[in-house]
């Protein structure tokens, strides 16, 4: 199983999202690519960083960084480890996780607003990644 | 984790008098020229003992951001320690963001749910206290601001915790003199209110108990209401507030995301806009199983057999009350379908649509209009 936010993972990622008809047709007007961010706690040593590129109701580019300030991302989506592996397997709603403050998201926070539905998909999209935990 | 968000909560006879005690220096006091010229502001100056007082009175229906703009201006200015909203929804939520932007430059748009305002320096200068004059909007204690960007057309829906007001006073005396079309369409909205709040996917224990309570209050009251009896006005009056804290907490779904799009593309007011879909958004909801459970329990909790007797009695209320159960009592079929695509897009972009028990997709929105505006059943 590919490890979280692996190269790898991230590829399997993409191809999940790329197959979601819901997806893509939530997000057909969408541009804007994205920083995502583990930060480190009590299970987590060091961050990890992912990049996806998503235009247009699919995932464009994606892969692994080690150095964020490589990638000037429009959106950055940032939350501790712990409150990522609730994410994953949805004991959090992205949506929610962002007005609680569990999760931080710097960008246009109005046109993410307009495209909720799209990123809940996302969220749905990371559960069919068969996934090793950090 | 989440949050039960409330502004302190007046109510009653003689709430009014509650700000006799509240001992601000400067008080800016926002609302509309009608209200004003129907002396909504001395009634409240008669009990608020404060030095200064401004008034800014320019708030119009569907508020624009250039009104808002205005407003920050004469606060920057005047600098209040207080600011008094007395009006229905728009002007409640220009005062809402009159506060926020009188005391930080921040671009209106970015004021959602998810940053928080005091990085920006937000400190809250001054308190807020709402003081509704209709009977539906909930606006008194939501943390929603609904602005029009006149320029780019478009709504701009603010939204933060810091824009919760401190203090709401529900006093009925402002209603019992309600025209009986508004006090119609502002208690459809908050039955849809009570009803999205009850059945939302956000909602919780807090939100349940205070959703039935509305909802059951609401159908109880909503004829009577119309009618003109007082007793009647002064529970809506009670019931709206209690379905704002419920929805404030909890979100609304489908109904509103339509009502929204409906609303601002033929320019129909808020209340008649949500009325409009609800039934037909009940019945999309009890055709799947994902969201058909919630509907069934709140309707057995209200007394009805299952969601078809809820649907039902909605119907009826609505012909009782003289609100339009299709679209085509407002519009005509040409401009219906001219808009559909515009009315489907903003629909799906609204800010309701992911808190809804079932998400409807293009096509499912396309049909929910067609049959919300042909009176046709939704079998989807
Ligand atoms: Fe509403």
């Amino acid at each position: 199983m590919p490890k979280l936010f692996s190269d790898e993972w991230i590829k399997e990622y993409m191809k999940a999202i790329n197959e979601n008809k819901e997806y893509e047709e939530a997000a057909k007007d969408w541009e804007g690519d994205f920083l995502f961010v583990i930060e480190p706690d009590e299970e987590l040593k060091e961050p990890l960083y992912g990049y996806l590129d998503l235009y247009h109701g699919k995932a464009r580019e994606g892969y692994a960084i080690d150095d964020p300030s490589k990638v000037n991302a429009a959106f950055e989506f940032r939350g501790k480890y712990s409150n990522w592996k609730k994410l994953l397997n949805g004991e959090i709603d992205p949506i929610k996780g962002l007005v609680t403050g569990q999760f931080k998201l710097k960008g246009n926070m109005a046109k993410v607003m307009r495209y909720a539905k799209a990123a809940k998909i996302l969220v749905d999209c990371v559960k069919k990644v068969p996934t090793e935990l950090p | 984790m989440w949050w039960f968000v409330a502004p302190k909560i007046v109510f009653g006879d003689d709430a009014l008098e509650s700000l006799e005690d509240l001992g601000y220096k400067r008080v800016l006091i926002v609302t509309d020229e009608i209200l004003h010229t129907l002396g909504y502001v001395d009634e409240v100056l008669k009990y608020l003992k404060a030095e200064n007082v401004e008034i800014f009175d320019q708030v119009e229906p569907e508020p624009s951001l250039e009104t808002t703009k205005k407003a920050v201006e004469v606060a920057r200015e005047f600098q209040p320690d207080c600011i008094i909203a007395i009006g229905g929804g728009s002007v409640m939520d220009v005062a809402k963001a009159t506060r926020i932007l009188y005391e930080i430059d921040i671009d209106p748009e970015q004021v959602t749910p998810f940053v928080n305002l005091r990085e920006f320096g937000y400190q809250k200068k001054a308190e807020l206290i709402t003081i509704p004059t209709t009977s539906g909007t909930g606006s008194e204690t939501t943390w929603a601001m609904v602005i029009t960007d006149v320029k780019r057309r478009q709504k701009l829906l603010m939204a933060n915790r810091e824009a919760v007001p401190d203090m709401a006073v529900v006093d009925a005396r402002f209603v019992v003199r309600m025209p009986p079309s508004i006090t119609a369409s502002s208690g459809m909205d908050a039955l849809c209110h009570a009803i999205e709040a009850y059945i939302s996917p956000w909602g919780n224990e807090f939100t349940e108990p205070l959703a039935l309570k509305a909802a059951e209050t609401v159908l109880a009251n909503i004829a009577k209401s119309f009618e003109g009896e007082e007793e009647a006005r002064k529970k809506m009056h009670v019931a709206a507030t209690i379905a704002g804290l419920a929805f404030s907490n909890s979100q609304v779904g489908v109904i509103h995301a339509m009502g929204h799009s409906f609303g601002a593309v033929f320019k129909i007011p808020h209340g008649i806009a949500v009325g409009l879909f609800l039934p037909y958004v009940l019945e999309y909801y009890l055709n799947s199983d994902e969201s058909i459970g919630k509907v069934r329990e709140l309707s057995r909790k209200l007394g009805f057999d299952d969601g078809r007797g809820l649907i039902a009695e909605v119907v009826n209320l609505m012909d009782s009350i003289k609100l339009p159960t299709k679209a085509m009592e407002l519009i005509n079929e040409k401009e219906f379908q001219e808009n559909l695509d515009i009315l489907v897009r903003h629909a799906m972009e609204d800010s309701s649509t992911v808190t809804s028990p079932r998400i409807p997709d293009e096509a499912e929105y396309r049909k929910l209009f067609e049959c919300a505006f042909y009176g046709r059943r939704v079998d989807f």
